[in-house]
């Protein structure tokens, strides 16, 4: 599904990523780790396509195609979804005229039928009802007012909603109490099938006890230094980044 | 009587301090506007034009004044009093309002029609009233009306006015409103700007407030070829709730200027004023918005904010919120904010899906939504928002 080889990448001529290496076939669930300003969300935001990165050196294989010449909406038409760290608030745009605009956009471009309104609306609340969502909270402005918590669980709603292939969730546990988690992670879980793969960016271990990843990778000054099974993630949690990095 | 003409007026221009930014004069110049000579001309049949206008409901009370003669009065509701006036109303508030400029001179010098609407003591019509301006000749006209709007004590009444025009004509609409809101009354105001793109448009709102009135107002202006648009409002007693939002959309060669002052004499009165703009092509756009609190005016809560979305590289804004205050137990803010659309939040929209030029539709639309989440009345906001969605 996706295979980074080699991927070098600056921020105004910092050098953040040195050299990654990373496949994850369909279906698997990795989870990167790493102390602050290892490189975590630099991964994730030149998966997505934002603006301001350079790639300097590597390539980015997604679904046999160059992700790296793709704009960011052809990125998520072709099945990526990035779940922000710090989701934006957007005053004015109504929650669910963006979700159903975004739906639809995606499913233009798989050559799908448009949902109409009264379609869009039953799938919107069987979605969130599994992640316990107020209808009142999607019916305001996009993540507008929302609490940390509430912005967190919004990202999750989405991608629910657009069924992306390959998820990418960035620090989505930071910020959450236990019972958000809990339902963030179940939210996630229901997601889980042979197809999808996921990449769980996380500085905590905690998030990894609810989802269970196959492979996990603990990321270095911008570079994969130790991948193993989840017993990894709790060596880590014991011992903490020190004894690796 | 001594002859009066045009010349003899110094038009507004970047030598007075409130029009540092906007250059009435240049603009008036370049058409050699001249006073409108009232003639009569009597016919009881309302333009087409007018009422094909989406604002127009032959069912609820209007008055139309067609290319600046007073053309038909429309009441509906009971108790309610609207006049064409010659005979001039002592007004005791006008200290409250002095304007360094001539345009007042020039509207009472020139007047064409004063029409004066009044709502009786606890009378609360549940009809709105709509005020039609509406141009059809392209004699380079200088238009003079004066709109008094009285709200006695104990009432409540919805103002709208639609300033329009067909798409030739040249004018210049001077329009003064002198608008009192008694004790417990309270008004909601549309003031809608849609000229023709060869007008111009200068128009004061004098606001004067008499205690626990409220004032609710909202300017939109997407007409003309340069519009300045005033709210001078003069808050004289306690408890007072005073708002004023309001867009400007301008487009090719428009310039848009909305300038506010709003005067905080007495303690424990509230005012809130959004003001937010959209520039595209080689527009200009100018927000000048001034709140003085007095000695004497404390407690008052007074905040004022300004957005502008600038769209083109050819367009430019100059914004000014100032503050003034003399009182020591007082809750001010103001601020303002002039950029393109936001990055994050363009890139938010695209990383689910949606192409830049919608994702900059949606956000456009969003800044518009922003504002008219609070407006009241539906009817109005559903228009307002296909006329904008049209330009943008």
């Amino acid at each position: 599904m996706l295979k980074i080889e080699n991927l070098h990448a600056n921020v105004e001529d910092k050098k953040i990523l040195q050299g990654i290496n990373l496949e994850i076939k369909p279906g698997e669930v990795h989870a990167i780790m790493g102390p602050n300003g290892s490189g975590k969300s630099t991964l994730a935001s030149v998966l997505s396509g934002k603006e301001g990165y350079e790639i300097t050196k590597g390539k980015i294989d997604y679904l046999k195609k160059n992700l790296i010449k793709l704009e960011p909406e052809e990125r998520a038409c072709e099945g990526l979804f990035l779940a922000f760290q710090y989701p934006v608030e957007i005053p004015g745009v109504s929650g669910i005229n963006f979700l159903r605009t975004t739906l639809n956009s995606i499913r233009r471009y798989k050559k799908l039928k448009e949902l109409d309104g009264v379609n869009f609306l039953k799938l919107l609340r069987e979605k969130a009802k599994i992640l316990k969502m107020d209808e009142k909270l999607i019916k305001r402005s996009v993540n507008t007012g929302f609490s940390g918590g509430e912005k967190k669980r919004s990202e999750i709603l989405q991608m629910s909603l657009l069924e992306p292939k390959l998820c990418i969730l960035d620090e989505t546990d930071s910020g959450l109490d236990i019972d958000a988690l809990k339902i963030v992670a179940n939210g996630v879980n229901n997601l889980k099938n042979k197809e999808r793969s996921f990449l769980i960016i996380t500085h905590y271990q905690r998030l990894l006890n609810y989802i269970i990843p196959d492979k996990v990778h603990v990321l270095s000054k911008g570079k994969i230094i130790k991948s193993g099974d989840r017993n990894l993630a709790i060596e880590l949690e014991k011992k903490g980044y020190e004894g690796l990095v | 009587m001594q002859q009066k003409i045009i010349k003899n007026f110094e038009i507004p221009n970047k030598k007075n301090e409130t029009w540092k930014f906007t250059d009435l004069k240049k603009y008036f110049e370049k058409n050699d506007f001249k006073p409108k000579v009232n003639y009569s001309k009597k016919s009881n049949s309302i333009n087409s034009n007018i009422i094909k206008n989406i604002f127009f409901n032959p069912k609820k009370n209007f008055v139309i004044i067609e290319n600046g003669v007073l053309k038909k009065i429309n009441i509906k509701s009971k108790n309610l009093e609207i006049k064409s006036s010659n005979s001039s109303i002592k007004n005791n508030n006008a200290k409250n309002f002095i304007r360094n400029d001539s345009l007042l001179d020039i509207n009472k010098t020139f007047l064409n029609e004063k029409i004066n609407i009044n709502i009786k003591k606890n009378i609360k019509p549940n009809e709105t009233i709509t005020i039609f301006y509406y141009n059809s000749d392209n004699k380079k006209n200088i238009i003079n009306n004066k709109i008094n709007i009285f709200l006695e004590e104990n009432t409540e009444a919805e103002i709208n006015e639609i300033f329009f025009s067909d798409k030739k004509s040249i004018y210049w609409n001077n329009i003064h409103k002198y608008i009192n809101l008694k004790k417990n009354s309270k008004l909601r105001h549309y003031n809608i700007q849609l000229e023709g793109k060869d007008a111009l448009h200068s128009s004061i709102n004098n606001i004067n407030c008499d205690s626990s009135s409220t004032y609710n107002s909202f300017i939109f202006s997407t007409g003309a070829n340069l519009s300045r648009i005033e709210a001078i409002s003069s808050i004289n007693s306690a408890n007072i709730n005073f708002n004023i939002k309001g867009l400007y959309i301008a487009n090719e060669n428009q310039h848009h200027d909305i300038t506010t002052l709003m005067q905080h004499k007495k303690p424990n009165s509230k005012s809130n004023q959004h003001i937010k703009g959209i520039l595209k092509k080689n527009s200009s756009g100018v927000f000048q918005g001034k709140v003085v609190v007095s000695k004497d005016a404390q407690k008052t809560d007074a905040f004022q904010f300004n957005q502008n979305l600038l769209l083109s590289e050819n367009a430019d804004v100059n914004s000014k919120p100032e503050l003034e205050i003399y009182a020591d137990d007082v809750k001010c803010s103001h601020g303002s904010t002039t950029g393109d659309l936001d990055e994050e939040m363009l890139f938010y929209l695209r990383s689910r899906g949606l192409n830049k030029e919608d994702a900059k539709k949606i956000l456009i639309e969003g800044f518009i939504n922003e504002l008219f989440e609070e407006i009241d009345n539906e009817e109005i906001k559903e228009k307002l928002l296909k006329t904008s969605k049209k330009i943008i």
